[in-house]
């Protein structure tokens, strides 16, 4: 196995599109990277230059110990030659070919034996669990076993790495988790070096072990989904992996004693809290989670901030949570409870002082989360 | 419904009534010197066919269409693949103008041209002499027909090359992707990729060479005009019309249209079922 390196990769389409900016991302050996971030926002030409589909206009590419793309050092290696598997957004299997020769499609060019051939072609297709679909079209094939088709085409080459675009996009709801478990389940037991592409933050969180934050071009943050969820780098990551509730405001106080005065939302803030100062401009963000709605009298417990009183507004039942809104005074929260409320229940709001963070207005960096 | 399948209604019927009436005619034996036409049965047809220059000017006919359809293909297939292969896009319009600008002229102004290029004095062999090589009497007997026939390969490859670059650009970019990732080259791309998923433009370009030099007319006749060692079905059958032998004229037409409807109509269903089957 080895490792993906992209050193400053920039990506410029025409005059001034710029795709990826300075990207610096190093993959490690056997793992699984996600790069996450909006559709348009150069994650699939971050795949693309690994996979050698497109020329960097900048910064080099390593696979491995091989330097496949600089254009500064005049380098630039094929697709042919950098043994990458891809799977595609659309799987992009050959339309006049049956399974089994999709899949055989890359050995064939290699120039393999043909019973060589077929060895390799039904092991995977038996990892896979397509060994029965190998005598049919792809069109006749259902959008689930389409998808492990492309992968066992990419994988039966044996890539030193594996590319995957969106590959879950074209999936009904209810295949997609079960594709995800297999998707893992195979990348752990080949160990093979993965890069994953996604706009879905349930791709990410459940697949990687590292996740990419892409945005316009320029990797917002890299680090463990945990990481990413509880510190997310700045506001667009926190909004972009999970729901959040961002509040604008100020800080009032100094010391062991600081407040965050966002108007309608007004609470304590922990006493160990640093990196702040008064009367300071920033963004509160708190996931719907981390707030507790209680209709009882008022708790007392040193993790929770009373935030104040509210009317709930909407309750609806989420399999096994309900998502709420809640009202205080003329700003909307929403709150993931294990419990429900009705319609009109006045609930005292806290939130869980560890799970704050607290961004700066004008950067909308972290400060403190 | 009525409204709008009437223009389809009026041709079609239009189309039907002439069609009707050529077979009428060609079973009888309507000519200048039997004014009123009389019912023969297959008399004028067996006339017809067995009458050496209509015999042969058929032949001459069906081998030109055979010969145009392998080799309009042929020029489809590779012309079309180099343009696809073009990065330019510019480059690419430009050359596919080239390419098609025969078919947007009148055939006859295309015959005047190559009657000049192949004209002995200062056409193609003004070059041959400078190059020191024997002249060749391009439109005589002996190679007026393979003279022609290189004239129809000029004026009809660009509609071949137009349905197999309309084809290639369908095929979807991240099947060509995923075949150079699977580490295909350019050429195996286009042999083993490209080009089985464009026997639509097989289908079309064959059936539509076909018919175009079934029913070739201008360009023979406006590069050799009536010439009955190598002239084609359509100008035997303008002979024949010209020269008042109606009922014959309407046989080799009637001939002429068989031919065609047997050769289009399994086309037709094959394009028909495929396009059904395969949505």
């Amino acid at each position: 196995m080895v490792r993906v390196y992209l050193h400053e990769v920039t990506k410029i389409f025409g005059k001034n599109v710029v795709a990826l900016d300075k990207v610096e991302l190093e993959v490690k050996s056997g793992e699984f990277m996600v790069v996450m971030g909006p559709s348009g926002h150069g994650k699939t030409t971050l795949l693309r230059v690994v996979a050698g589909l497109e020329e960097p206009t900048d910064g080099e590419v390593w696979i491995g110990d091989n330097l496949v793309a600089s254009p500064k050092k005049g380098v630039f290696v094929p697709p042919k030659d950098r043994n990458v598997g891809m799977v595609f957004q659309n799987w992009a299997l050959y339309p006049h070919m049956k399974v089994f020769d999709n899949i055989a499609f890359p050995l064939r060019i290699k120039k393999l034996p043909k019973d060589e051939i077929e060895k390799k072609v039904k092991e995977i297709a038996e990892v896979l669990g397509i060994a029965e679909t190998l005598d049919r079209y792809p069109r006749q094939l259902s959008g689930g076993q389409q998808q492990r088709v492309a992968i066992a085409r990419a994988l039966v080459k044996e890539p030193q790495v594996l590319l995957m675009d969106e590959p879950f996009s074209n999936l009904d709801a209810r295949i997609r988790v079960t594709a995800r478990a297999f998707v893992k389940d195979i990348q752990r037991k080949l160990g093979i070096t993965t890069i994953l592409v996604t706009h879905d933050p349930a791709d990410a969180l459940t697949l990687a072990d590292r996740i990419a934050v892409l945005r316009r071009g320029v990797i917002q943050q890299i680090g463990l989904p945990n990481e990413i969820y509880d510190r997310p780098a700045n506001v667009f990551v926190a909004n972009f992996i999970g729901d959040i509730n961002l509040f604008e405001g100020s800080i009032v106080g100094k010391g062991n004693e600081m407040y965050f005065d966002g108007g309608d939302v007004k609470l304590q803030l922990p006493s160990n809290i640093q990196g702040i100062a008064n009367s300071q401009n920033v963004i509160l963000g708190i996931r719907p989670e981390d707030i507790v709605l209680t209709k009882e009298a008022q708790l007392s417990n040193n993790d929770l901030a009373y935030v104040g009183k509210g009317i709930v507004e909407i309750s609806e039942f989420a399999g096994g949570k309900f998502n709420v809104m809640v009202k205080l005074q003329n700003t909307e929260i929403k709150v993931v409870s294990s419990t429900s409320f009705s319609l009109g229940d006045a609930v005292n709001i806290y939130f869980r002082t560890s799970k704050i963070k607290i961004f700066d207005k004008q950067s909308e960096n972290i400060i403190y989360g | 419904m009525l409204i709008f399948s009437s223009p389809a209604l009026i041709f079609g019927i239009f189309l039907l009534y002439m069609l009707a009436w050529d077979y009428y005619f060609s079973f009888t034996n309507w000519s200048l010197f039997n004014p009123i036409p009389q019912f023969v049965g297959l008399q004028t047809y067996i006339k017809v066919l067995t009458n050496p220059i209509t015999v042969a000017s058929l032949e001459r006919s069906i081998l030109l269409a055979a010969l145009l359809v392998a080799a309009g293909n042929a020029m489809g297939i590779v012309l079309a693949g180099l343009l696809f292969f073009l990065r330019n896009n510019t480059q690419r319009n430009v050359y596919l103008s080239i390419l098609i600008y025969p078919l947007a002229m009148p055939m006859i102004a295309n015959a005047f041209i190559w009657l000049w290029l192949y004209n002995v004095e200062y056409g193609l062999d003004y070059l041959f002499k400078a190059m020191g090589l024997p002249s060749v009497n391009w439109l005589g007997p002996q190679y007026a027909f393979w003279s022609i026939f290189l004239v129809t390969i000029w004026a009809y490859s660009g509609l071949a090359v137009i349905f197999y670059l309309a084809m290639l650009m369908n095929v979807p970019s991240s099947v060509i992707d995923a075949a150079k990732v699977d580490g295909a080259g350019t050429f195996t791309i286009y042999l083993r990729i490209l080009l089985p998923n464009v026997r639509g433009a097989l289908i079309i370009s064959s059936a539509l060479l076909f018919l175009f030099a079934l029913r070739i007319f201008s360009l023979p006749y406006g590069m050799v005009a009536l010439n009955p060692f190598v002239e084609t079905a359509v100008i035997n059958l303008y002979w024949d019309y010209i020269s008042e032998h109606f009922a014959e004229a309407t046989a080799i037409a009637g001939i002429v249209i068989a031919i065609a409807i047997a050769v289009v109509v399994p086309y037709a269903l094959y394009g028909l079922k495929r396009w059904i089957t395969q949505g």
